[in-house]
């Protein structure tokens, strides 16, 4: 049956994405036109490509990955296919684009599950936080194992650390599914409302909680989207009822 | 599902001790593995080949100090002794980060060889 998302939880085509933007308290609300890579879904990607000392893609034991100040990149290097991509500053990021209509949807799956990683968006800016506290790699809050999910917008390089707990060199294996969509904002509201009601929107929240102007500019200048209120993802106005109480 | 590792070790001394422990998902040589906080260790698979000896699975609370006896496994002449798990296997969860460790023992009359292979799964606390 074709829905609002096929087999992976991609948008299919003619269906809407609203992504939410937590530190905003806003979202946007896209219709999928155009899924380029679709039933081509898969990158087996391979090890991640740094080398911490104890070989390329190896996370050493006890240990940050690449190091404790450092942060790697889905580099288009270990993809074959790819080693005639000429711009350097791209190369080092495989979803890094620059177009104002279009949007990767990712899935990472990092394996061995066991490793612990968190993620810079834009890169350098760690985003999840305990109260003020930002997580490391090294926090039991704030890190993800095994499976990371995401919309990549336009001019902003994203980048990962890792840390192992174990006292093994693991070796590492990412594999990567991802929608390359082309899509339209959605400007009007009351379209929007339409759309949300009638239950035709998959809702990704990015957990982006520290405002950082590469990704307001991104939404605002490069995309150009209408940041709508978060009232209305329920597809509504949302009007507070007062009600005088009798004291 | 969490992750599978392979392990593999030989031993030819006599007397007792841990064996060291190699895989194709590691590339260093361990003595005993550390479970990540959060993560359990499921034991699916115990391969004893060679010389006869008595295979101990042994379980730390205090980083791989000290150890305790799960479980024997003994081949007791040469040959080769396989001991599956499919539906409970051995499982060992970590409450504190490095603390508890997994580790396996021999305990041989001969310095003739026995190996190993097991197969271990770490997978979250949350899995089944």
């Amino acid at each position: 049956m074709y829905g609002v998302v096929d087999k992976y939880g991609f948008v299919n085509e003619g269906y809407y994405l609203a992504v939410i933007i937590p530190y905003r308290q806003q979202f946007f609300l896209t219709q999928i036109r155009e899924r380029s890579n679709k039933g081509f879904e898969v990158i087996r990607y391979g090890s991640i490509p740094y080398d911490a000392g104890v070989g390329t893609g190896i996370v050493p034991a006890g240990s940050f990955f690449p190091s404790a100040s450092e942060q790697w990149f889905l580099k288009y290097d270990p993809v074959r296919g790819l080693e005639n991509i000429p711009d350097p500053s791209v190369r080092k990021d495989i979803f890094y684009h620059e177009k104002q209509d279009k949007l990767y949807h990712i899935k990472l799956h990092i394996q061995p599950e066991f490793l612990k990683h968190v993620f810079f968006y834009p890169d350098g800016q760690p985003q999840v936080s305990f109260d003020t506290q930002t997580a490391t790699p090294r926090s039991d809050f704030g890190t993800f194992s095994g499976w990371f999910e995401f919309v990549r917008l336009p001019k902003v390089f994203m980048s990962f650390r890792t840390f192992n707990e174990t006292n093994l060199n693991v070796r590492t294996y990412v594999k990567i599914y991802y929608a390359d969509y082309t899509h339209k904002p959605v400007k009007d509201e009351d379209v929007a409302m339409q759309v949300l009601r009638k239950r035709l929107a998959k809702v990704i929240t990015l957990p982006l909680t520290i405002r950082h102007n590469d990704i307001d500019d991104a939404l605002e200048e490069t995309m150009g989207v209408k940041m709508f209120d978060i009232d209305l993802i329920k597809g509504e106005v949302f009007t507070p009822k007062f009600v005088e109480g009798v004291f | 599902m969490g992750d599978l590792i392979n392990l593999y070790g030989e031993v030819s001394a006599s007397g007792t001790g841990t064996i060291n422990l190699s895989s194709d998902s590691f590339t260093n040589t361990v003595s005993f593995i550390t479970i990540p906080k959060g993560f359990k260790c499921k034991v699916w698979q115990v391969d004893v080949s060679g010389a006869p000896a008595a295979i101990t699975l042994l379980v730390s609370k205090d980083g791989g100090s000290t150890f305790t006896t799960l479980k024997t496994l003994t081949l007791a002449s040469l040959g080769q002794l396989n001991e599956e798990e499919r539906s409970r296997p051995k499982v060992v969860l970590a409450e504190v980060p490095g603390e508890t460790a997994i580790a396996f023992g021999y305990s041989k009359a001969t310095t003739d060889t026995t190996a190993v292979a097991i197969t271990i799964e770490i997978c979250k606390e949350e899995d089944v």
